[in-house]
């Protein structure tokens, strides 16, 4: 596996507000990687120092193992940050031949990358005609434009209604299909977890964690269980060996396993010590639960 | 060369269908071309009627003093297709997604100053022919050492233009706002119409020494590359009995030549140093 990007110690103050501090991570072809954080935590200012509109404090990087960002490199990502940029006095088309000048390629990419993206049909409508959703999707159409090697979304799905919200993930999903390496940031945890592979995961402009998603959560998932009697349920906690880290949630205890286990044995379990369960449940840890802990404690 | 194509060929694909240039564009060339027929008019002025042929507006070689200075007058409206299409880039940030496409900086401020030399040499262009075809129809005199002795104004008045639309460029990318830019121009104007007047009223030894330090400012300076031609008129030079000797004015034209590369230079720091 190859490395597309490696980031190392980059660091940005802006005038008042140190907004990242000290990053490293890599990032290696063919994953699909979400960079996870609140707003503010330094997620668009990264993306923007690693694409060259921002002028780093110190740090430094390598895209394809070419230090630093150049126009060649650049010619190898697609990118959209924040909000799709686009002459709204000009076609789809006629935005797309601009950045087929730009990137030096022809124009015979631009209707295949429209049909992608299901805008083939109104390539001759004005920018300023369309729904948020299509200027997502036109977005993303241009940043595939030169085929690249790695995709960057910045929130892609901001402000986008449910159907547009799938229409997006679904794209993501085809697009990594192919082998595309990804970088999607995002403050949506949930949606992070439907796509990446991978997590990079920033707070107030340091990376707290960096690598697959399965290694941020526990392999053997979590359980739910719940009991009228919670004090007696908690006291006998510790002579189950497979409960780990445990708190409570409502009516009921969240606990992190540490080793298979089935829930037949947990019910028998609490049975034997004469606690009727009222709740009991076996699932996979949500990333949600995962990333609060992490910048919580982090 | 391929590269130059490339970059003029991206500003066309961008600003030749946006209504402002397309606006400000006719208008600029319609008024250019309609300020060189009025030359062949009579116009009425505080209720006489002034032939401006009559007037020598007209004759070889002063024809061009006449016709780059009032083709000067309008060069806002080339302003205006600079500050739309430059400021529209900003705050839309289209500038930012360039970039992030693979234009560099340079290439970017390059493309902005190949599309300010095209527009400036097309607009040299027309008065230059439309001054021609006015003069060999009008002028009593067309031999051609006539036509060509005071062709130093044609280049003035593109260093003008050049000169000018860099400074709204700069203006453009440093304050991202048309009403901003616009005011900030009309303030250094005031600025140095003040300083002027100070100069005049305090420093200048003797009332008719028109020669000002003022006259090296910016704004005054990108003036004198093409200097005021009515005490050419016919009446006026009569009134004043004043000689009007021709001379290329070099040490505006040097200055000039240093306020553009210094807009240039401040513009590309600018692109350089901002976090965008």
């Amino acid at each position: 596996m190859s490395e597309i990007l490696s980031v190392l110690h980059l660091d940005k103050k802006f005038r008042r507000i140190h907004a990242v501090k000290d990053i490293s991570f890599t990032v290696q072809k063919g994953n699909v990687y979400g960079i996870l954080g609140p707003n503010g935590s330094g997620k668009s200012t990264t993306l923007g120092l690693l694409l060259g509109t921002i002028n780093p404090s110190g740090g430094k990087w390598a895209w394809f193992n070419k230090s630093g960002t150049t126009a060649e490199t650049l010619f190898r990502i697609g990118a959209i940050i924040e909000q799709p940029n686009f002459y709204s006095y000009l076609s789809a088309e006629q935005n797309l031949k601009i950045v087929a000048n730009i990137k030096k390629i022809g124009y015979d990419q631009i209707d295949e990358k429209l049909a992608l993206v299901g805008l083939l049909a109104r390539k001759k409508d004005r920018f300023s005609t369309y729904s948020l959703g299509m200027k997502q999707r036109l977005a993303i159409a241009s940043a595939m434009l030169a085929n690249p090697e790695v995709l960057i979304l910045d929130e892609p799905t901001n402000g986008l209604d449910p159907e547009g919200i799938i229409q997006i993930r679904e794209l993501i999903k085809k697009i990594a299909q192919t082998g595309t390496t990804i970088l999607l940031a995002s403050h949506l945890l949930d949606e992070v977890e439907k796509v990446c592979s991978h997590v990079i995961i920033l707070k107030e402009g340091k990376s707290l964690f960096c690598g697959r998603v399965e290694e941020l959560l526990s392999p053997f998932g979590v359980m739910e269980i719940g009991a009228h009697d919670l004090i007696g349920l908690t006291s006998c906690f510790v002579e189950f060996s497979a409960f780990g880290n445990y708190k409570q949630v409502g009516n009921a205890f969240e606990i992190e396993l540490k080793e298979a286990i089935d829930p037949a044995d947990v019910n028998a379990f609490f049975m034997k010590k004469g606690i009727v369960l009222t709740h009991l449940l076996k699932r996979n840890q949500k990333l949600e639960q995962q990333f609060i802990d992490l910048t919580r404690h982090g | 060369m391929g590269n130059f194509f490339r970059l003029v060929y991206i500003e066309w694909l961008k600003n030749s269908s946006y209504k402002p240039v397309i606006v400000f564009g006719i208008i600029y060339f319609v008024i250019l071309i309609a300020f060189g027929l009025i030359c062949a008019q009579s116009i009425p002025f505080f209720g006489i009627e002034v032939d401006l042929i009559d007037q020598g507006f007209l004759e070889f070689p002063q024809l061009w003093n006449f016709m780059f200075y009032m083709a000067g007058l309008n060069k806002i409206f080339l302003g205006m297709i600079i500050m739309f299409t430059v400021t529209n880039e900003f705050t839309e940030k289209l500038f930012k997604q360039n970039l992030i496409d693979g234009l560099s900086k340079r290439e970017y401020l390059l493309s902005k100053v190949y599309t300010i030399l095209i527009l400036s040499l097309v607009s040299t262009l027309v008065v230059y022919f439309t001054g021609l075809w006015l003069g060999y129809t009008y002028s009593t005199v067309t031999d051609s050492d006539s036509v060509n002795k005071e062709i130093y104004f044609a280049f003035g008045y593109f260093l003008k233009l050049v000169n000018f639309l860099l400074f709204f460029l700069l203006l453009s990318i440093l304050l991202k706002r048309i009403v901003l830019v616009l005011l900030s121009f009309f303030a250094l104007y005031v600025f140095e119409l003040i300083c002027r007047v100070i100069e005049f009223k305090f420093f200048s030894p003797k009332i008719n020494d028109v020669k000002l330090y003022n006259d090296y400012f910016p704004l005054a300076n990108m003036h004198r590359l093409v200097d005021y031609p009515f005490e050419r008129i016919k009446t006026i030079s009569q009134l004043t009995q004043s000689d009007y000797v021709f001379a290329i004015p070099w040490a505006h034209v040097g200055l000039s030549v240093i306020y553009s590369f210094i807009f240039l230079f401040l513009t590309y720091i600018l692109l350089l140093k901002k976090d965008w």
